[in-house]
């Protein structure tokens, strides 16, 4: 795998909200690597730090430590005028929330075609015009669609808009922050074919941002826990859900409701307690226990790790 | 079934007056619920399952109306009742969750004092009688530090505390019934494991009978005792939760099972429901689902099918049960879901 490319690597990356006294962390050394054309997400729960390390690849989010490169190049912290708008055009973003991420006073037309407005992408109104119509055909939206305001459709179909609007930058890479969790469950379905396709048809690298661990594993590639600002593992996405080693990812795999009467109303909720790590002698590290799969713990709880890890294969 | 229902609703039927159309929210609807049970309502949005069980609290909105049915509570019809008959059951017998914890709460009022309100109203205590009450209802639901807490504005709680307080307030009176709308729809998983965990010691504690309203049947699989399946303002199947994991017969709830993405082949894409779910301003003939339905009978566009008695306490509203209906094989993705489940590595962690 090690020859895959790589579109995206975080290295020891941090990010803190406020200063001095109310310096909060919240996101803390965080290293990984996102190939290109897979889908990479990043679970755990609110207030985790998921949806800022995100953000800081899009540059929202200004970064206080450790690096972000793109393509190879370094696109954290001061960086030329230049490679910041090819950033912002190249990372799109899809939010969660399909009701708030819309302007309320522009119609659909302007609100998919506002990137295209600020990079001076087109060639006059009509080429403007017709890129929007594609984008609106691709997402599967009607055209007459162009001249209304958000109010006037639902969830799902608000959620294309804002894939719409993603999509017509031709971006390369794309954030997707918990896109599904406000749709219905028919509808999320949809939604999720419509990424899987574009992912396809267009070769996009996903990051997809969730707390909903059953659509994480049918979409992605490999999955990232994370835990108050801190990777805590990583893995192909079978491999972890087959043998989670780190008791916070049991924590969280185990509080997912499997929809089987029988084995849900039988099953055993983990609760994970942050205090059974003892870091003040023993310091963590985030080591490779199988091919591909990390987990961050000391040297006693890697030792313990490989050893569960041996049993269940 | 020799149990007795506690709420007994008939044919209900509810309408909208929206700028002088009218809207059939609710067409003949009839639901029991049995004490102590779990009874999870599940639909799309839209599918009139909020507006079924709102009026189990006469909170209907003022432009809704039930036009037709009864709903039969201790006796007494629930939709001929006044509001000054609601006041004794609304909140203190039948209470509800509604939700977003972040709107149920009054942002300026001290969170105890919220809870204190509905003590006081309901069970007569006052002063520190009732404070000492509400403090306790606090810390039943789990919150630490009840007495800090009890001085604490909603701001200050997080999202899965707010949902525990909103519970709390619920609770407070004792009520025979809980109508969870969507109770963990805005919360993490693992906040989620613990709300529902705790609404079932509640409902263990205080013989509670618990409504649930969902669209996610992960929690169904986890609560439920009974499910009723909602689409187009009728409940189109009901039965025990296994008969609708195992044994479901209507084509919308194999629909709705389908479209999990546990059952998904990765690579492959998911089944969705195509279509949108009908316009209930128009008159609708024949089956609602038939027009979504990849497999609908001739019969489905014509006549609105009866229920068909599946078993004592499982029926569905379809065609397919009619005997002179050809055999129609349930979806292969959804047939041995157990196994399925099973295999999905779900037995190496709770095995």
């Amino acid at each position: 795998m090690a020859e895959r490319e790589k579109l995206i690597e975080l290295k020891d990356l941090q990010i803190t909200f406020g200063s001095g006294k109310k310096k909060f962390v919240a996101v803390d050394h965080v290293n990984f690597d996102i190939y290109k054309g897979e889908t990479f997400s990043l679970v755990g729960e609110s207030g985790s730090g998921k949806t800022t390390i995100g953000r800081a690849i899009c540059r929202i989010n200004p970064t206080s430590g450790g690096d972000i490169f793109f393509k190879g190049q370094k696109i954290n912290g001061k960086i030329s005028k230049d490679l910041d708008k090819e950033v912002i055009r190249k990372c799109q973003m899809i939010f969660q929330d399909p009701m708030a991420s819309l302007n309320e006073r522009a119609k659909v037309e302007y609100i998919v075609a506002e990137g295209l407005l600020n990079h001076h992408l087109y060639k006059d109104q009509n080429d403007l015009h017709e890129k929007v119509m594609n984008a609106l055909h691709e997402v599967g939206l009607l055209p007459e669609f162009a001249s209304r305001f958000p109010h006037e459709f639902s969830g799902g179909q608000r959620q294309r808009i804002g894939i719409a609007r993603a999509l017509i930058m031709e971006p390369e890479f794309i954030v997707a922050d918990e896109p599904i969790s406000a749709l219905d469950v028919s509808i999320r379905a949809q939604v999720l074919n419509l990424l899987n396709n574009m992912k396809k048809s267009r070769g996009l690298t996903y990051l997809f941002i969730a707390h909903d661990l059953s659509v994480v594993r049918f979409i992605s590639d490999r999955i990232a826990v994370i835990s108050k600002g801190r990777i805590v593992e990583l893995a192909e996405a079978e491999e972890l859900f087959l043998h989670p080693l780190h008791p916070y990812t049991k924590a969280l795999l185990s509080a997912v409701p499997i929809p089987d009467p029988g084995l849900e109303k039988n099953k055993k909720l983990l609760v994970y307690d942050p205090s059974i790590h003892d870091y003040s002698v023993d310091k963590p590290v985030w080591e490779e226990i199988a091919n591909g799969h990390f987990v961050y713990g000391n040297q006693k709880e890697l030792e313990g790790y490989r050893k569960e890890y041996q049993s269940q294969l | 079934m020799d149990r007795q229902p506690i709420i007994s609703a008939k044919d209900v039927e509810i309408t909208f007056s929206l700028r002088g159309k009218k809207l059939n929210a609710i067409r003949k609807c009839s639901l029991d619920l049995y004490e102590g049970e779990t009874l999870a309502i599940v639909g799309e949005s839209g599918s009139g399952k909020s507006v079924f069980t709102k009026t189990f609290v006469g909170m209907l909105d003022v432009n809704g109306k039930i036009t037709g049915g009864s709903i039969m509570y201790e006796g007494r019809d629930m939709t001929k009742f006044t509001e000054k008959d609601w006041l004794g059951v609304r909140g203190k017998k039948i209470a509800m969750v509604m939700q977003d914890p972040m709107t149920s709460l009054n942002p300026l009022k001290k969170i105890g004092k919220q809870i204190q309100e509905s003590i006081e109203h309901h069970q007569g205590l006052k002063g520190e009688a009732a404070k000492k009450a509400a403090i306790e209802m606090l810390a039943k639901v789990g919150i630490p530090e009840p007495e800090r807490r009890y001085d604490q504005y909603p701001h200050e709680f997080s999202g899965g505390m707010r949902q525990r307080v909103v519970i709390a307030i619920a609770a407070a009176c004792r009520p025979q019934i809980l109508i969870c709308d969507e109770p963990t729809t805005a919360l993490d998983v693992t906040i989620q494991a613990q709300i529902l965990q705790l609404i079932r010691d509640l409902q263990k504690e205080l013989g509670m009978s618990v409504i649930y309203i969902t669209h996610d049947l992960g929690v169904v699989a986890n609560v439920a005792d009974r499910v009723a399946v909602m689409y187009a303002g009728q409940i189109v199947e009901y039965g025990t939760v296994e008969e609708i994991f195992y044994d479901a017969w209507h084509p919308y709830t194999w629909a709705l099972l389908q479209a999990l993405p546990q059952l998904g082949v990765k690579g492959e894409a998911l089944p969705t429901i195509d279509g949108t779910p009908p316009n209930l301003f128009n008159e609708i003939k024949g089956d609602a689902f038939a027009p979504r339905n990849k497999h609908a009978l001739a019969i489905d566009f014509v006549a609105e099918p009866p229920f068909f008695q599946v078993s004592e306490t499982h029926a569905a509203k379809t065609w397919y049960l009619d005997p002179r209906a050809p055999k129609i094989e349930r979806p292969h993705s959804i047939q041995n879901l157990r196994e399925k489940m099973g295999k999905m590595g779900g037995s190496n962690l709770n095995g």
